[in-house]
Parts: structure tokens; sequence; C-alpha cells
């Protein structure tokens, strides 16, 4: 059946059918905004930043609870300058459904640490993700990524690929994959840190676009 | 760090023995990024292939490309995977389907499009591995590739090992500016 709407500039014809990457006519905002929402206008730029937010006192839990999860597929999160309130603390990170902070034994991970000496990290039936182990209060700051696969997929797993560095005996990078196993929708996440509290970090969420 | 990416293009398939993604690489990036969101292997016990596509779209089967990446898992302990001198690359995971929860993944590719330079590639990935007595295992790589060959690479082939196909694929490229 034709579409013979006024609309994209088209009067009276077949409106030719809109993707990215393959708009035709002359639009307005509106019409803007309706093919934005719908995945089919053309911008580049799909590294789309969600929110910033960033530790300001010292605290035991800090939360990132916008995802836009029904949009996107993949995000990116960096975190920057993050520090513990006491020497020695691993960073942790658990995921929220509903809003709530899921804590039971739903995730897994595996984490490769390079500096002399240090061990690899893997537990099967775990209830938190360790995203690096031993940052220092006294020592330099974490910063890193990592990226979240189908939080909003409610057929899936909701999987993290992850590389986070710092400067504790040595310069200590930590990567690592994990698994959040259940296939609930995630639209939030947790951090904190493996003992009292946190004082310093700036976390943000990107969204990627056609992900 | 990546300061933006830009969308290309996108390539599926289902019930395929491979998934080509053609002209995705141009003289307007030197980086791209690729995401994986359905990768639904139809057999275990198989690994992921890539082959890169020349300036004709055409594979590139010759014996140039080496590979390493750890294998890290959660339910036992890590190994290395290494190769030189192959017809092919392994990237992103082994024994993957769908009913085992899915898979997340990103790979980048840098300078494929750059006659004088080799191809060369940085993967990351999570999965469950199905080949384990009683269940899936959780498994992630981190490794790098190369296409120890200058010339111009267009676009990407990812296939099975033996004969074995995809229920379904689904991959995303992306340039990095």
């Amino acid at each position: 059946m034709s579409d013979k709407s006024n609309k994209y500039g088209y009067v009276g014809v077949d409106i030719p059918a809109q993707s990215f990457g393959n708009n035709k006519g002359v639009f307005n905002p509106a019409e803007i905004n309706d093919l934005v929402a719908n995945n089919q206008w053309t911008s580049f730029g799909q590294l789309e930043l969600i929110e910033t937010q960033e530790i300001t006192s010292t605290v035991a839990t800090f939360s990132l609870d916008n995802l836009k999860e029904n949009i996107y597929n993949v995000h990116f999160v960096t975190i920057t300058n993050w520090l513990p309130s006491n020497d020695d603390r691993h960073i942790g990170l658990r995921f929220k459904t509903g809003g709530v902070t899921d804590s039971a034994t739903n995730y897994q991970y595996a984490m490769a640490r390079n500096n002399a000496g240090a061990s690899d990290v893997r537990s099967a039936n775990d209830t938190k993700i360790w995203l690096a182990y031993n940052v220092g209060l006294t020592r330099e700051n974490l910063n890193g990524y990592f990226y979240i696969y189908n939080a909003g997929d409610s057929s899936k797993y909701t999987f993290v690929t992850s590389q986070n560095l710092h400067f504790g005996v040595g310069i200590d990078s930590n990567f690592q994959s994990a698994v959040y196993d259940t296939t609930n929708v995630v639209n939030g996440m947790e951090f904190f840190a493996s003992g009292e509290n946190m004082t310093n970090g700036i976390f943000s969420v990107y969204g990627i676009r056609y992900s | 760090m990546a300061t933006e990416l830009q969308f290309i293009k996108s390539a599926s398939g289902t019930s395929v023995s491979s998934l080509s993604v053609t002209d995705c690489f141009s003289a307007k990036y030197d980086v791209y990024a690729m995401t994986v969101p359905t990768l639904d292997q139809n057999s275990t016990a198989t690994f992921v292939y890539l082959q890169y596509l020349d300036s004709s779209n055409t594979e590139i089967t010759s014996a140039s490309y080496d590979r390493a990446f750890l294998v890290t898992s959660a339910w036992t302990t890590f190994a290395e995977q290494r190769a030189t001198n192959q017809t092919q690359d392994w990237v992103i995971a082994y024994n993957q389907k769908d009913t085992y929860g899915g898979m997340g993944a990103i790979m980048y590719f840098f300078n494929p499009y750059d006659s004088s330079s080799y191809t060369f590639s940085t993967q990351q990935s999570s999965f469950i591995y199905g080949g384990i007595s009683g269940g899936g295992g959780f498994d992630g790589y981190k490794g790098i590739g190369v296409l120890k060959s200058a010339q111009q690479v267009n676009g990407i082939k990812l296939f099975n090992a033996s004969t074995h196909t995809f229920d379904s694929i689904e991959v995303n490229i992306y340039g990095v500016k």
C-alpha cells in the first residue's frame, strides 16, 4: 500500500521510505525528531553521552541510573580518577533491575592483572564484578573504561568487557570480561569499594546508537 | 581514545555459512570499530574466523594472519592462544549460541584501507562457552591480530570452521574519528 500522506515536503505522491544514510525530502523539526526517535535520521556521531556523574563526598555506593537501555544495545562507560577511602580496595560493580541493585549470585568474571606478582582473578558464582584490584588511597587514582552489552535485551544476559589501570605497587592494568547471567533488563548500575567508602570519581555513560 | 563513532553499515544473515561486510572500509577513517549484537552458531566446537576482503571484496586467503589472545575464564585457568602465518584470524568466540545467553564483543581495526600498511586489530569479548559438561562456562577474549600484507582492505568476512553455519549473525561497523 502506498503512502501518499503529506510529509517530508512531498504532497500527493508516494513518500520515500526513510532510513539512516538514505533520507529524501525536505524535513521540518517535528519530522526530524520522529525520524531520530525511530533511528531513521542520518546524523553522524553515534557515541552519545547519556550522563556524567561525580562523587563529591565520601560515599559507600554510587549509582548511574539513566542508561536509556531501550535505545542502546551497547554502552560505553568511562571512569576518571576513582579513589577509595582506604588502601588496597577493589572497585566493584553491580547492576540494577527495576531500579533495585541485584546483589544475588548472578555474576561471573575473569580478570587478568598486569603487574609483577599479581594473580589473575576469576569467579563463576559471585554477588558482584570486580573491575580492578588493589587501588590505593595513597597511590594514584584509577582510570579506565568498560563496555556493557545487551542491557535492555530481556532475552539475553548482560555482558561486560573492561580495561582499567592505576598505579599501585607499579603500573597495574586490569582487563576482564564479565557477565550478569540473568535475562533481567538492566536499567542502572552501582559502584562500590571492597571496604569502607569512595572519595573521588567521575563516571560517564555513553550509548552507541545502532549497536 | 576514540572521540566519536560514526555509523557506517550493518550486515546480518540467518542460516548462513559466512557473513561478508563489503566496502565498509574507506579512505575516510583510519580506525574502525565493530560490535556484534548477534552471533549464534548452529553447532558447538566451532571457531569464529575472520578474513579480510581485498580491494575487489575478495577474501584474502594467504597465510599472512598472525594472532595472539588471552582466554580469560571464570571456570578454569586462563590460557593463551597464538599462531602465526595462518590463513585466517580467530576472533570473538568459540562455541557461541544465543541459548547460552548471547554475548558481547568490541573489535577495532587499524589502517585497513592504507595500501602501504599492514592491517591490525584488537578484540575484547565476553560470552558463555558451551563446550563443557553440565552447561556453559563463562569466557572472555582479549587479543590482537595482524594481516601481514600491505594492501588495501575493503571489508571483512566472518565464517565458521569446517562446514558449520550461523543460525543468525549481525555486526555493525563504525568509523572512529
